[in-house]
């Protein structure tokens, strides 16, 4: 089973260190920062896909990848956008929108504390 | 391999088994539509190695050490082997990139940190440095003290240390540090009925989004265009514009950009996609802030605005309405029209098949959507009719005034359970603080005769000129004097120093002054820091800084003179 994970900031790293105990998983994950939490932390050595995902990019990301299952941990905080007002809403809606329309089903990750 | 076809990523990274990569190979030889699949991500597998020169340094220093040290060939032969070379005779086909936006900022750490303690410092330079001027003439030691506050409400929503809503938390402590107000007085405004107004309507927004209302809109206003693009950006728009009166409309905007995205999809090349994304947002953008023209509730300045005007006098929610919606009416087709004019677009039909099927899938409306809908239609009944039904039925006063309506609406959506306190945790509740500390610094300004002082500097501007000349420079200046300072700050400084104006001399009326200077905060539209919706657009990378400025500036200009004139008319013909 393909599972990609996309984000690999806090959330997205809690997720892969539970992914990671089952070795019969293919684990892809996208991102569009340098060095990402997971990456940081060593939970990962590099993101498969650099790249921020949106509805304009989702088509070109699950081409590539060919997910099985979606996970959407994209966290206000790890998109690395700013403190904008609104952006947490903006965020929320992008997150709803690329769920909408992905082929593949797609499950949103609640960010949890560090 | 899926379906019969290779995994692209799998491929160019080196993940697949020997046996697995021949197979993959042959197959490449025969499917065009893999061969176009591994190209598109070697390609982007390109991009990103040329952009990491430290991944460059590494991949460089291997193939030294490979080539160099064939005594490590055993243990280097247990390295991943590299991507294979492309067989030559392959025809690739050309594969357009993507457009990208929302790409992060690059990480400023201890640079960071020091920018913020110094924008801090400069506000408080700025603070210090006014309380350290004399003390100017016909203005008390209290006025002085005032105008410090103001220097310091103005410079920390201008250079943000920290996130707005904390920045408006800070202007109590000011006033109270600076001796103008006591701690009672500095937050009685916080708990104002326009607070609560406001704060109604972003539980309201909260309902609309969670129940995907918002977005069914959109794409039910998508497949109305028909297609054509004129069509598709006045349909967005006109969303944008109809939900931002009556619930927040930095919320709203904020879930209709991802609905653009979707709709710029269709568009294969990247110019083409990236120009009509543009024209959407900005449509969103700036009809999300007409929208907010129109109520009380529409935006923030307003409901200042209205909280200093309901002192002077009796003044309801559709006081308001009576000057902002015909305003409204004449500024939308305009900005439409002249956003149309402005903004490069290639392509003039898109396809609403894929909305059609999106409306599709999302079914029929559900039962909360209805009640939302249902709600919002009495809601807005009532807060036009409200001060008309309210003495008619012999109601308790202010039953159905604004703030009271929309608290009903909240809880009977609460009570429905079409939305729960877990619901609005997560709305954007600093636009309360920004509210009550806005009120905050005009009181404070008001009580210490700063107003009056104010007043004095603006006699000239005011009743010197004839009033259409005062009236169209007091909205051409109110409306880019918003691009740098808050908008909320604007009003909570201008409308006091009206009503005192209006008061010292009975020729001026307040509100002819008062609406169209509250109304000309709406025409922020030329930098990130003018509004909630510029700020948002600016942190999604879609729209650049000089675009933001050239189509801002003229879209401004064009609509500041336009309400000055409006107002002006209003006035000779006596109906304001």
């Amino acid at each position: 089973m393909r599972i990609l994970v996309i984000g690999a900031g806090v959330a997205g790293a809690q997720v892969l260190r539970q992914l990671q105990k089952n070795p019969n998983l293919t684990v892809l994950t996208v991102d569009p920062g340098e060095e990402p939490y997971a990456v940081q932390q060593g939970i990962i050595d590099a993101v498969d896909i650099h790249e921020a995902v949106t509805p304009l990019t989702l088509e070109h990301v699950l081409e590539q990848a060919q997910p099985d299952l979606v996970l959407l941990t994209m966290a206000t905080e790890d998109m690395g956008l700013g403190q904008a007002p609104g952006i947490d809403l903006l965020i929320g809606a992008l997150r709803e929108e690329i769920a909408a329309i992905a082929g593949a089903p797609v499950i949103e990750v609640a960010r949890t504390a560090k | 391999m899926a379906e019969g076809h290779i995994v692209a990523a799998d491929y160019v990274t080196g993940r697949l088994p020997p046996d697995e990569r021949q197979a993959a190979e042959e197959h490449l030889r025969h499917c065009a539509q893999c061969r176009a699949a591994v190209e598109a991500a070697r390609l982007t597998d390109t991009r990103q190695r040329s952009e990491d020169v430290a991944g460059g340094l590494i991949s460089f220093a291997a193939h030294l050490v490979q080539g160099g040290f064939t005594m490590l060939a055993p243990s280097l032969r247990q390295l991943p082997a590299p991507p294979p070379e492309p067989p030559p005779e392959l025809e690739v086909k050309p594969t357009f990139e993507p457009l990208r936006v929302l790409q992060p900022r690059v990480a400023r750490g201890a640079r960071g940190v020091l920018e913020v303690l110094g924008r801090f410092g400069l506000v408080l330079i700025m603070t210090v440095g006014v309380l350290l001027l004399p003390t100017p003439h016909g203005l008390s030691p209290e006025g002085h003290r005032a105008l410090a506050l103001f220097a310091f409400t103005g410079s920390i929503l201008v250079l943000e240390p920290v996130s707005l809503p904390i920045a408006a938390l800070t202007v109590p402590l000011a006033q109270v540090a600076l001796g103008v107000a006591t701690a009672p007085q500095a937050f009685e405004t916080f708990s104002r009925p326009v607070v609560f107004l406001i704060l109604a309507s972003l539980f309201l927004a909260e309902a609309l989004r969670k129940h995907g209302l918002t977005r069914r809109l959109a794409l039910l206003s998508i497949v109305a265009s028909g297609g054509g693009v004129r069509q598709l950006v006045l349909g967005m728009m006109g969303i944008a514009a109809l939900l931002s009166m009556w619930v927040e409309n930095t919320a709203t905007a904020a879930v209709l950009i991802p609905v653009a995205l979707t709709i710029s999809k269709q568009i294969p090349d990247p110019k083409k996609a990236r120009g009509l994304l543009v024209l959407l947002v900005l449509g969103i953008a700036y009809s999300a802030s007409l929208g907010g023209m129109v109520t009380i509730m529409g935006s923030a300045s307003n409901a200042v605005a209205s909280g200093f005007l309901a002192q002077i006098r009796p003044w309801a929610f559709v006081d308001w309405m009576r000057y902002g919606l015909p305003a409204f009416l004449l500024l939308f087709p305009i900005t439409w029209w002249l956003l149309l004019r402005l903004v490069p677009v290639a392509v003039q039909r898109l396809d609403v098949e894929p909305a059609r099927r999106e409306v599709a899938k999302l079914g029929s409306m559900s039962r909360p959507e209805r009640e939302i809908l249902l709600t919002l239609v009495v809601a807005a009944f009532f807060w036009v009719t409200g001060s008309f039904i309210e003495p008619a039925l012999g109601l308790p006063p202010t039953l159905l005034s604004a703030a009271m309506v929309a608290v009903a609406a909240v809880a009977y959506l609460a009570v429905r359970q079409i939305i729960a306190w877990e619901d609005v945790k997560g709305v954007s509740w600093g636009i309360f603080l920004m509210i009550g500390a806005g009120l905050s610094l005009g009181e404070a300004l008001t009580r210490t005769g700063a107003t009056d002082w104010f007043a004095g500097l603006l006699t000239p501007l005011v009743t010197g000129p004839p009033l259409l000349i005062s009236m169209l420079a007091l909205v051409y200046l109110t409306s880019h004097l918003t691009d740098v300072m808050n908008n909320t700050t604007v009003a909570a400084v201008f409308v006091p120093v009206f009503i005192s104006l209006a008061q010292a001399d009975p020729s001026i009326d307040a509100v002819q002054l008062v609406l169209p200077v509250t109304l000309a905060t709406t025409f922020g539209y030329s930098l990130p820091s003018a509004s909630g919706r510029m700020a948002l657009i600016a942190a999604t990378g879609i729209v650049d800084r000089r675009e933001m400025m050239r189509y801002g500036l003229i879209i401004t200009g064009v609509s500041a003179v336009t309400l000055g004139l409006f107002f002006y008319a209003l006035a000779v013909v006596g109906l304001i």
